[in-house]
């Protein structure tokens, strides 16, 4: 056929390089139709199975019809929090980047504790849509660094309860706990009956649900060697009491309210030497230094001059131990006594936990042209 | 000398007009051609030059826009009052503390299209003192159409889903049930708005359709401690008109609220003090964070209104004012010395 169109007439173009033909061969169209029947059938097959679905397709899975996630989408979150007659809403995550997206102004506040990344639910009363429990939960690196932000958020009128794997406390409306290196927030937004079951119940998952850890190394000191109460103990990871140089600090609020003890593990006695020189060079930006007793502790006290409050510090062995605030010179080094006794009594298991939760690049961080080095 | 003969002469008729054809299509093409050369490679500041050497010029411009010179104000801050309502009556507190700076028909006038600026940053519940109190939100917006407002509108835009926030907030509903108009920033309604002298958004994104027509701006904000400036008022509020990666004022969050200062002149603010959010701001989570202020303050002074916030509704009078403050005063955008103001207080209930 071909053959026989290639020899009609041409109509177009007629250097004989193409060929448009008056005919079309018959093969061809039959060919053709084939080829649209079977184009039809495909269209026909796709509408047929548009209108009769798979079933499997729209089949749910048990555990979302309980209203729980796949475990593996949902990070560290605990399966089934929701109370019975709650929903969980969609789960989202946020991390240095995004925060500022879910809790713009305050981000800044986790990302000192170590931030990586925080996720998030919403449980939402079945019956009340507006009744709702939002849970923010932080992953925040180190337990240090969750007590720490827990602790820094935490009404100083409020007593948490301190139990095996972290802290918790509840407001009437919300929930607040560590739990190792997590922090939990759980909002509710409301106080009412159904709000606090919910929060009961997520505290119990929670508990259940994700690993605590022991009290990191200084509530050993603070707590057990020195009676302080565990709500007076704060942890700062980085630019302690306003000072640039100051990261890792454990501290403790005694009883007047007033005077802080504090004590930072490093990785060698020159370190600690160094650091110590710097704290009181930073206490003496707003005071001048005092005469100690004879026989005192070698500690240099600094008098602040606006509060007439005393602080010091002083490298003992690789540690550095001081007070901050004190009230006179005599509860200054009353202060700093007893703190020393209790790091010398402390057993050799908790100080290996401090060593190892030394930051290894501490040393370098106390470079600083504010505070050179005195000769 | 012979005659020609008619084809001759048709022959050089056609002759000639083919030359004058020619001529003609020869210049258009020597036209053209001079032109786009000169437009191509003329330097660029050269009158009808297309040179573009770096690729600047063939960067899209975003249109520029201005609020109106001098702001939405009505009363000028020399001669601002503080208006202080307390009670538990938040409609009639609305009024007394508006009455207490001349009334809203001072301000607002039969015809004004109004633009009320809450405070809906948060995915909260009222209760909490994140947001705006939808109650005082509500007062407000009948209050602004008591006065002959032609069409008030309700704009905020959150970082957070502005949906949710908008609902979970209540301030949808108080606005929407009040008669107002809620606009939900989308990406188009961003547009750059130059701020002349302004440090950080000299030239910023800003939500601004719902500013066209605009006459007269309202905001009404919560008193809240803030993690960063440590005070979050009625300054610190219009913030929430800007687009953009906003998280990056961070740096500088003393800068940018004397920038926002200087960017909006409102006609009056509102402080709403009905709760105060006194620690674990911005965000706060907690109602142990948060207690009973029952007071309202109206006045055209936003730093006048917010360091009374400061003092006795944050309750940190003797500590220093945030620096803000005096940044924004230095550019003489108000006074945060509000003792020295005017003050009608009025007790309802």
């Amino acid at each position: 056929m071909s053959r026989r169109g290639s020899e009609q007439d041409r109509l177009f173009v007629r250097d004989g390089r193409r060929s448009h033909r008056k005919t079309f061969s018959m093969t061809e169209f039959r060919y053709g139709l084939v080829v649209l029947l079977g184009l039809g059938l495909v269209a026909a097959w796709v509408a047929w199975k548009g209108t009769r679905p798979d079933p499997a397709l729209f089949e749910i899975p048990e555990e979302l019809l309980e209203g729980e996630m796949p475990s593996s989408d949902r990070g560290p979150l605990p399966d089934r929090l929701a109370a019975p007659g709650w929903s969980e809403g969609p789960l989202s995550q946020f991390d240095s980047d995004n925060l500022y997206e879910k809790i713009n102004g305050r981000e800044d506040y986790y990302k000192t504790f170590g931030f990586e990344l925080l996720y998030f639910i919403s449980l939402v009363h079945d019956e009340e849509v507006a009744t709702v429990v939002d849970i923010e939960l932080f992953d925040l690196g180190q337990a240090a660094n969750a007590l720490g932000a827990y602790s820094g958020e935490r009404p100083p009128e409020v007593r948490p309860e301190v139990g095996e794997g972290g802290m918790s406390h509840r407001a009437p409306n919300a929930l607040f706990m560590t739990r190792g290196r997590y922090y939990l927030r759980a909002i509710g937004s409301e106080v009412t009956d159904v709000v606090q079951a919910q929060l009961t119940h997520l505290r119990q998952a929670f508990e259940t649900g994700v690993q605590g850890e022991p009290l990191p190394w200084a509530y050993a000191l603070f707590v057990g060697e020195l009676g302080v109460d565990p709500s007076r103990v704060s942890y700062m990871r980085e630019n302690a009491f306003s000072f640039g140089f100051a990261r890792n600090v454990y501290a403790a609020t005694l009883e007047d309210d007033q005077t802080q003890i504090f004590v930072v593990a490093l990785e060698a006695d020159t370190v600690a030497t160094r650091l110590a020189q710097m704290f009181e060079q930073g206490f003496r930006e707003y005071g001048s230094a005092v005469e100690s007793a004879p026989g005192a502790s070698g500690v240099q006290w600094v008098r602040d001059r606006y509060l007439q409050r005393v602080s010091g510090a002083i490298a003992t062995g690789s540690w550095v131990l001081g007070v901050r605030g004190a009230l006179d010179l005599d509860a200054a080094t009353s202060a700093l006594r007893s703190l020393q006794s209790g790091v010398e009594a402390l057993p050799a298991e908790v100080v290996a936990r401090a060593r190892e939760s030394i930051d290894p690049g501490s040393s370098q961080t106390l470079a600083s042209p504010e505070y050179p080095e005195e000769n | 000398m012979t005659a020609k003969t008619p084809e001759e002469k048709s022959r050089q008729e056609q002759v000639s007009l083919e030359r004058r054809k020619f001529l003609k299509q020869a210049g258009t093409v020597a036209g053209l051609t001079l032109a786009s050369g000169w437009a191509a490679l003329a330097p660029p500041k050269w009158p009808l030059s297309l040179r573009d050497p770096d690729g600047e010029r063939g960067k899209p411009r975003a249109r520029t826009l201005h609020l109106p010179e001098g702001g939405f104000v009505v009363e000028p801050l020399e001669r601002a009052s503080l208006g202080v309502a307390r009670g538990g009556d938040v409609p009639a507190m609305v009024r007394a503390a508006v009455d207490g700076i001349g009334g809203i028909a001072r301000y607002v006038g039969p015809g004004d299209v109004v633009l009320i600026k809450p405070n809906v940053a948060f995915e909260r519940p009222a209760v909490l003192g994140a947001t705006t109190n939808p109650e005082v939100l509500a007062a407000l917006i009948h209050l602004v159409r008591e006065a002959g407002a032609k069409e008030v509108r309700v704009v905020d835009n959150p970082i957070e889903s502005p949906e949710s926030c908008f609902i979970r907030s209540g301030i949808q509903k108080a606005a929407v049930d009040a008669n107002a108009r809620v606009y939900l920033p989308s990406a188009g309604d961003f547009e750059t708005v130059n701020v002349p002298g302004a440090t950080w958004i000299e030239n910023w994104p800003f939500f601004w359709r719902p500013f066209k027509g605009v006459t007269k701006v309202i905001g009404v904000s919560p008193v809240k401690d803030h993690n960063l400036c440590r005070a979050s008022m009625t300054t610190k509020n219009w913030y929430g008109l800007l687009g953009g990666r906003r998280n990056q004022f961070h740096q500088d969050i003393h800068g940018i609220i004397a920038d926002l200062a200087l960017m909006m002149r409102p006609t009056f603010v509102l402080l709403d003090g009905s709760r105060v959010l006194f620690r674990s701001g911005p965000t706060g989570g907690s109602l142990s964070d948060v207690r009973e202020g029952r007071t309202l303050v109206a006045c055209v002074d936003s730093l006048a209104a917010d360091a009374f916030g400061w003092d006795d509704l944050l309750e940190r009078k003797g500590e220093e004012l945030p620096a803000y403050f005096a940044k924004s005063a230095a550019r003489g955008l108000g006074n945060p010395d509000w003792r020295r103001l005017p003050m009608r207080e009025a007790q309802i209930g």
